[in-house]
């Protein structure tokens, strides 16, 4: 049933709590975030994490979204900087469920053992979050499709491999059409990054797509299905995303707590002062929802249940409580938090990305009435 | 109803400085604060001379100290118009702080000496107050200042230093005896930055930026005429400067500006095939922010009122504070909200050749610098304190 974790998923989760003790999140020295995520994605790939959600049978491990939310828990408690939202969960998944025999010999073993990087690159610049509301077109060249357009803030696209692109034909109109989705190569002629630093300390790119040729067989699944695996991987990677935010959150709260037993004020430990008990507690019951909505919509799209409403809810809750949990950890650390090199502030930032990834919550609720609408009248499956 | 002069009087006034302020300021300078960024040391000296030269530079001193003799009402306009027109915060330890001390606690000697290098800004001051130990319970502080013969010795560090990197002055609050009860053991001294003994380490911020600093004094001697006031009455005199700011404690002059800026943003941002202040559920946002504001400077205007009428204001004031500071909190986070998915790419000061900067990219720094409004110069929890213990008597 819902939530009961069979023993195999809670060995993940006893490997995942490992991980992220040992990738500790705040070091006293912020160090070279990038050279840690390089260590972290090694150790990822030796745990075979980065062959979740990837059939045995194509050199994963298995397992689906309910695994990748434990992992991802221990990505955000450590705050790693590592491509695997878009590399696994969403590319090597997706390649697994829709790509072609040759797409996936040719992709997934590179993927599982950490040597291929692929960058999901589906929002376009002109759009704000609606991943659906595409201008990138895909033409008919000779013997190939033609990229032209624009993608905003593509994550992990400056070490990547791949682009993983979506596009909709020049003869559609743009929000009702069908998309296709491509597998680029980032050293494809008309391909041109710019890459720039995120608040929350990674890297993203504007991605320009000039004419770009893709040969027919970089084409991800069917004639008309694009819009269809956008759908699919968007939602399995906001699952991901959710449970991520739910470490962060509990990072910065346990140094918070941390912090609060033993700060001293006042001749006394300001953990004692009732108002900060109190909003300890809010916040404690805040993240406890926030993780039982993202292990929800996990378990919402492994029972391969109609997931949406989930899914919507859990990013939804995710980006308010989390707000709240960023402020509230700064406030009650107070001027220590401020600096750059003590980690609350990095837990902080990550929170603030991760709304803006996939949907901030105010998008998300602009469309649950949509979803409750269409949902299974007898409740969360 | 029709028009008083006092209302006309009001309106020609604001007038006149908007005027001013939108003539004078650089474009570049308006640039940066109307995004967020903050000006560079000598880009603020700069305009603090042209507000010196029109003699608007201290609107709150009084008139024989080089005060423009304005009416509250007329720095409440003038302030509103001040950060609607985009212009930067002037560097506040000097016109703010050490300058009304100075009037107020200062010997002759020290005025003459000092309040002409601050509003010429050859001197740029900071503030030793907080310690690693001593945050919200500043009246535990621990650095040390050894009376011998006529100079103290100081040892010890502060932290949260704003602009230490730029001041060649820093005035401190230092015990003086350990043995007293902490508050009538503090004396406030004025220190040169390039003292022997004074090492400057920096601390970047959460936004990227460098503003804080940890100062470390080791045997740092100062002269005893540097002392202001008497031995022992630091506290009381850095508790005077929480009465003569307690309007301005409200913010309410950024947040307007801050609202304004908003809207641009939300005018130019899509959303959904036409512009996002058009959206409604955006729409309401504004207009639930705008009544935050409102509430807020009603409060202050009320407080202002009282204040002109001849009464002297108390800890009420702390709501201003309190609800001020996270209102323009508020207002701040709207603006990275705005931006959406642009607004990840990180840029807190302004990027090198280009012409019209993202604005995007300045919203997440700004929002991070904010959160320290409601932590520095008397927290949320404290005000809220004051209000319990000194208002409601509980």
């Amino acid at each position: 049933m819902i939530f009961s974790f069979s023993d195999e998923q809670r060995m993940l989760a006893d490997t995942a709590q490992r991980f992220a003790a040992e990738h500790g999140a705040v070091q006293p020295s912020a160090g070279d975030a990038r050279a840690r995520g390089d260590v972290a994605w090694r150790q990822m790939a030796e745990l075979g994490w980065l062959g979740i959600g990837i059939p045995e049978r194509d050199g994963g491990i298995g397992g689906g979204p309910v695994e990748t939310a434990i992992v991802m828990d221990a990505v955000g408690r450590s705050l790693a900087d590592v491509p695997l939202l878009s590399t696994v969960v969403i590319a090597g998944a997706t390649l697994a469920r829709f790509g072609g025999a040759a797409q996936t010999k040719k992709l997934l073993p590179g993927i599982v053992e950490g040597r291929t990087r692929i960058a999901t690159a589906f929002g376009d610049a002109a759009a704000r979050y609606d991943l659906f509301d595409v201008e990138t077109i895909v033409r008919r060249g000779s013997g190939s499709f033609v990229l032209e357009g624009q993608k905003l803030a593509v994550l992990d696209a400056a070490d990547a491999d791949y682009l993983l692109v979506s596009a909709r034909s020049d003869t559609g109109r743009r929000n009702a059409a069908e998309l296709a989705t491509f597998l680029v190569p980032v050293t494809a002629p008309g391909v041109t990054r710019d890459s720039y630093p995120t608040y929350d300390g990674r890297i993203a790119c504007d991605v320009v797509l000039s004419g770009v040729p893709v040969p027919e067989q970089d084409l991800l699944g069917v004639s008309g299905q694009g819009t269809e695996i956008v759908q699919w991987a968007t939602e399995r990677a906001i699952a991901a995303l959710c449970a991520e935010a739910v470490g962060v959150m509990s990072g910065a709260f346990d140094m918070t707590l941390d912090y609060l037993k033993s700060r001293r004020q006042f001749g006394r430990t300001i953990g004692g002062f009732q108002a900060l008990q109190h909003r300890m507690a809010d916040l404690f019951a805040g993240i406890e929802e926030a993780r039982s909505l993202a292990l929800a919509a996990a378990w919402a799209l492994q029972s391969g249940s109609d997931a949406r409403r989930a899914v919507a809810a859990a990013k939804i809750h995710v980006g308010r409580v989390g707000r709240q949990v960023a402020d509230e950890c700064i406030q009650m650390h107070g001027a220590i938090a401020m600096t750059d090199d003590y980690g609350v502030g990095r837990y902080a930032k990550r929170l603030l990305a991760i709304d803006t990834l996939f949907g901030d919550a105010d998008y998300h609720l602009g469309k649950f009435p949509l979803h409750a609408e269409q949902a299974n009248e007898g409740g969360l499956q | 109803m029709t028009a008083t002069a006092e209302d006309r009087a009001a309106e020609a006034f604001r007038a006149e400085v908007r005027t001013f302020l939108t003539g004078a300021l650089p474009e570049a300078t308006r640039r940066k604060v109307r995004d967020g960024r903050h000006p560079e040391k000598e880009e603020l000296g700069h305009w603090q001379k042209t507000l010196a030269e029109r003699g608007w530079l201290v609107p709150h001193w009084p008139k024989e100290h080089g005060g423009p003799g304005w009416s509250l009402m007329q720095r409440w306009i003038f302030d509103e118009e001040y950060h609607g027109a985009y212009c930067p915060p002037v560097h506040i330890f000097n016109f703010k702080m050490l300058g009304p001390i100075l009037i107020r606690f200062g010997t002759d000697a020290q005025k003459r000496q000092y309040l002409p290098r601050i509003l010429s800004s050859e001197d740029w001051w900071c503030q030793g107050y907080s310690e690693p130990d001593s945050g919200s319970d500043l009246a535990s502080l621990r650095a040390r200042a050894v009376r011998r013969g006529d100079r103290y010795v100081v040892t010890g560090s502060k932290i949260w230093t704003s602009f230490a990197h730029w001041a060649n002055r820093i005035f401190c609050l230092v015990r003086t005896d350990p043995e007293a009860k902490p508050q009538e053991g503090i004396s406030f001294l004025l220190i040169d930055m390039k003292s022997p003994g004074i090492t400057v380490r920096p601390i970047i911020s959460i936004d990227g930026r460098h503003h804080f600093n940890q100062v470390f004094f080791e045997e740092v001697e100062v002269p005893v005429e540097n002392r202001v006031g008497e031995e022992n009455q630091g506290w009381t005199i850095a508790k005077s400067l929480l009465e003569f700011e307690r309007l301005n404690a409200s913010r309410h002059g950024e947040s307007l500006g801050r609202l304004r800026r908003l809207k641009e943003i939300a005018a130019d941002q899509r959303c959904a095939g036409g512009r996002l202040i058009d959206q409604d559920w955006f729409r309401r946002k504004i207009a639930e922010a705008e009544v935050r504001l409102m509430a807020v400077q009603m409060t202050a205007l009320r407080l202002l009122a009282r204040a002109e009428a001849g009464e002297r204001l108390g800890a009420e004031c702390s709501m201003l504070k309190l609800r001020g500071s996270q209102t323009l909190q508020h207002i701040q986070d709207l603006m990275l909200q705005a931006v959406g998915p642009q607004g990840l790419r990180f840029e807190p000061e302004e990027p090198e050749g280009s012409i019209e900067p993202l604005y995007a990219s300045a919203m997440a720094p700004q929002r991070l610098f904010g959160r320290g409004y409601t932590i520095a110069a008397g927290s949320s929890e404290v005000q809220r304190g004051i209000l319990a213990k000194r208002v409601l008597g509980l």
